[in-house]
């Protein structure tokens, strides 16, 4: 039993072994197959490893022949070079040609001139070829008459033709000839015999049309000397008048050179212009006085040009100016002496301008500015200024003192006086007094006269004012029992008036009624309104009155009436001198009525002035 | 004659003309004043130029003066002459004085002067002076009159 069991499993191994060796050789032989397959792929690569090859030669071939190409390529830019070094060479023969061209030019232009030459001359040459022609014509007229003589020697030879048949034979021959010359001669002959008949007609034409033309010359030379008349008298009078326009355009030019050379010869500054305010004259005071120069400013705006500036050197705008002013308005305007010129080098001066509008037809075509350098005037003005303020100290001040002194002496400040040193001094007191008034009244009268009084109006109450003057001179007026009385019409509103220089009037006015009228006198003040616009202040006394004769005199300086001298001697004579230059200066009026010379009957003194106030800074007289 | 004051005031004279400065320290003491005077502003203040005599007034005069004015014990009252010797006048002194706002600048400032220009005049009430009188217009017992109203207020 075991043995059978090995059996089998020995079979069994066999069988193993067996199939074992079957799939061996299936993979042998799938290994040959491979190898077969690799064998084949490896033939392959070989072949793919030639045809690369071949292909590298192939492409060092190519690389051969590119270089080669590059080399040819090289070879032709040199080529090209040389190509474009001959076009070069070309282009400049050519441009050398070109010249040459041009040069021919000029040259067939100099033998096309030659040949214009040579053709004038031709047509020279064909005239006289034509008149050879005319000659040709008589010679062969000549030559018809020598035919004709020949005519009869071949006669003459005729007779003699028997002697000499040989000669006439060739004689006739030749006459044969002859004639047939001579006929064509006289066809020449004839032909220019009807030539010559042509031309005799348009010769008989051309006689015509000269004969015409003679006639017409004629007239011609008729019309011509009446024109040579007329030209000379038109000569004559172009003369006349050539020389009257000379005269008198040397009379305008004298005229103008003598206007210009007054108007360039002003001596304040000068200036004109158009109506757009261009300067179009400008004298040599205003070049010198602005520091400019005529050619730099004419034809341009003044104002533009000119800085015109105030006392503080503000710039004043150019509408401002004068010279606008006076172009946009038809009225003159004159300006203070606020105005500063400011020149180029910034200086500047003051100046007193006037311009006026230059009016045609109510049209403003132009202005005409004036102007003058004030500061010496100025500098006077401060000097008169300076003068009064010095005399008015320098004067007041021992009168102050001898007023002072004699006051506390008289006051008994330093022990009781007596009564006649108290009289005395009472009469140094006194007199001392008059004279500061006179000093007083001789200051105003000097700030009147050198211009340095000024008017500042303000609005003023004129009762008020007449009242306090009145007041002050109360106990002078009680003193001489005077009656007195003051109207002041109420409807009055306030006025402009300077309040220091109407206190001086009034007081005056009111002092000399006061003093020139008798004890128990009556003195009369009112206030009223005149003419809507002024204010009227009537003050009438019953005193001594001004006599007649002296009347005129009465606002003279230093001028006292005889009758009051007599009287009194307290009095300037300046009072009414001031009087009438304030009120005058205010823009007002001062008169007075008197009977004169008859005592008593008093003087009656009006003085008007405007409600509204006049400035005027400062004032003269 | 002399009328006392409850409390005896001071008045400071400025005054340059020696005749008037004698007769208004007379008067003003005769009417009850003390008074404090000198004949320019450098001579009333002690300064030195004051004590030669000399007669420059300059800025720094006037800077003293203001100096002293601020150092008095009491004023009550000024008396001033516009025309000072030297190159400023009363006006510049008025000016530098009520602008300067010392312990005094607020008392009355009197300018009695023989100047009389308008303008000088309006120039001083602009400035603060409290009246201004012409001299030989003006008799002294007007002035001191015056002050004494003044002061009484």
């Amino acid at each position: 039993m075991k043995q059978k069991n090995s059996i089998s499993a020995a079979d069994d191994i066999i069988l193993k072994l067996k199939i074992l060796a079957k799939e061996k050789e299936s993979v042998r032989r799938k290994l040959a197959v491979t190898a077969a397959k690799l064998a084949v792929t490896a033939e392959k690569l070989a072949a793919t490893a030639k045809e690369k090859e071949s292909v590298r030669r192939k492409l060092a071939v190519t690389a051969a022949k590119l270089a080669s190409t590059a080399t040819k390529l090289a070879t032709t830019a040199k080529e090209k070079e040389s190509v474009r070094r001959k076009l070069a060479v070309t282009a400049a023969k050519l441009a050398a040609t070109a010249e040459k061209l041009a040069v021919t030019a000029k040259e067939k232009e100099r033998v096309r001139r030659k040949l214009v030459i040579t053709a004038a001359k031709l047509a020279v040459t064909a005239e006289k070829l034509v008149i050879t022609a005319a000659k040709l014509a008589a010679t062969a007229e000549k030559l018809a008459i020598a035919a004709e003589e020949k005519e009869g020697v071949r006669r003459k030879l005729a007779i003699t033709a028997e002697e000499k048949e040989d000669v006439r034979r060739k004689l006739v021959v030749i006459a044969a000839k002859l004639a047939a010359t001579a006929e064509e001669k006289e066809d020449v002959r004839r032909k220019l015999v009807v030539t010559a008949a042509k031309l005799a007609t348009v010769a008989e034409e051309k006689e015509g049309v000269r004969r015409k033309l003679v006639v017409t010359a004629e007239e011609k030379e008729d019309v011509r000397r009446k024109l040579v008349v007329i030209a000379q008298k038109l000569k004559n009078s172009h003369e006349t008048l050539e020389h009257k326009v000379f005269e008198r355009t040397k009379e305008l030019e004298m005229s103008r050179a003598k206007e210009e050379a007054i108007l360039l010869s002003i001596g304040d500054g000068l200036l004109v212009t158009d109506e757009k305010g261009n300067i179009i004259i400008i004298n040599k005071t205003a070049e010198k006085l602005l520091g400019i120069k005529s050619e730099e400013v004419l034809g341009k705006i003044f104002s533009e040009e000119v800085v015109l500036v105030d006392e503080k050197g503000v710039v004043i705008p150019p509408e401002k100016h004068p010279v606008e002013m006076a172009l946009t308005g038809s009225v003159t305007t004159a300006s203070g002496p606020t105005y500063y010129y400011a020149r180029k080098d910034k200086t500047k001066f003051p100046m007193a301008i006037m311009a006026t509008p230059v009016l045609l037809n109510g049209k403003v075509i132009g202005t005409i500015k004036i102007f003058r350098d004030i500061t010496s005037e100025r500098e006077v003005d401060k000097a008169k200024t300076e003068f009064v303020s010095l005399a008015s100290h320098q004067l007041r001040t021992p009168l102050s003192a001898v007023s002072w002194y004699a006051e506390m002496l008289l006051a008994g400040d330093v022990g009781d006086l007596n009564e006649k040193q108290k009289k005395y001094l009472d009469e140094v007191y006194r007199s001392n007094q008059r004279m500061v008034e006179l000093v007083n009244a001789l200051l105003d009268v000097s700030s009147l006269e050198l211009g340095t009084f000024l008017i500042e109006p303000e609005a003023i109450d004129l009762s008020k004012l007449v009242q306090s003057v009145i007041d002050e001179q109360k106990s002078q007026i009680s003193a001489k029992q005077i009656s007195f009385s003051f109207l002041f019409e109420k409807s009055m509103s306030k006025m402009r008036a300077d309040p220091k220089h109407i206190r001086m009037v009034v007081q005056n006015i009111l002092s000399n009624a006061v003093k020139y009228t008798h004890e128990g006198g009556r003195i009369k003040l009112s206030i009223s309104v005149f003419e809507k616009k002024n204010v009227l202040i009537k003050l009438s006394d019953t005193g001594y009155g001004i006599p007649k004769n002296q009347q005129d005199k009465i606002f003279t300086k230093l001028f006292r009436a005889d009758n009051v001298r007599d009287k009194d001697t307290d009095g300037t004579g300046l009072g009414l001198y001031i009087v009438k230059s304030i009120v005058e200066n205010s823009g007002g009026k001062v008169w007075f009525e008197s009977l004169g010379g008859k005592e008593n009957k008093g003087t009656t003194f009006y003085v008007k002035l405007p409600l509204n106030g006049k400035e005027v800074l400062p004032v003269s007289i | 004659m002399v009328k006392k004051i409850a409390k005896q005031k001071t008045v400071l004279v400025i005054e340059d003309e020696r005749p008037l400065l004698e007769v208004i320290n007379a008067k003003l003491e005769k009417s009850g004043f003390n008074v404090i005077s000198a004949r320019s502003v450098d001579q009333a203040f002690g300064s030195e130029l004051g004590k030669k005599g000399a007669s420059v007034i300059s800025i720094e005069s006037i800077e003293r003066a203001l100096h002293y004015i601020e150092s008095l014990e009491h004023v009550d009252a000024i008396w001033l002459d516009h025309n000072l010797l030297g190159k400023e006048d009363g006006l510049d002194f008025v000016k530098k004085f009520k602008a300067n706002g010392g312990r005094w600048s607020k008392i009355p400032v009197f300018v009695v002067s023989n100047a009389a220009s308008p303008k000088t005049i309006k120039s001083y009430t602009e400035s603060g002076a409290s009246k201004y009188y012409v001299k030989s217009d003006h008799r002294l017992e007007e002035i001191i009159g015056d002050i004494k109203v003044l002061l009484a207020r």
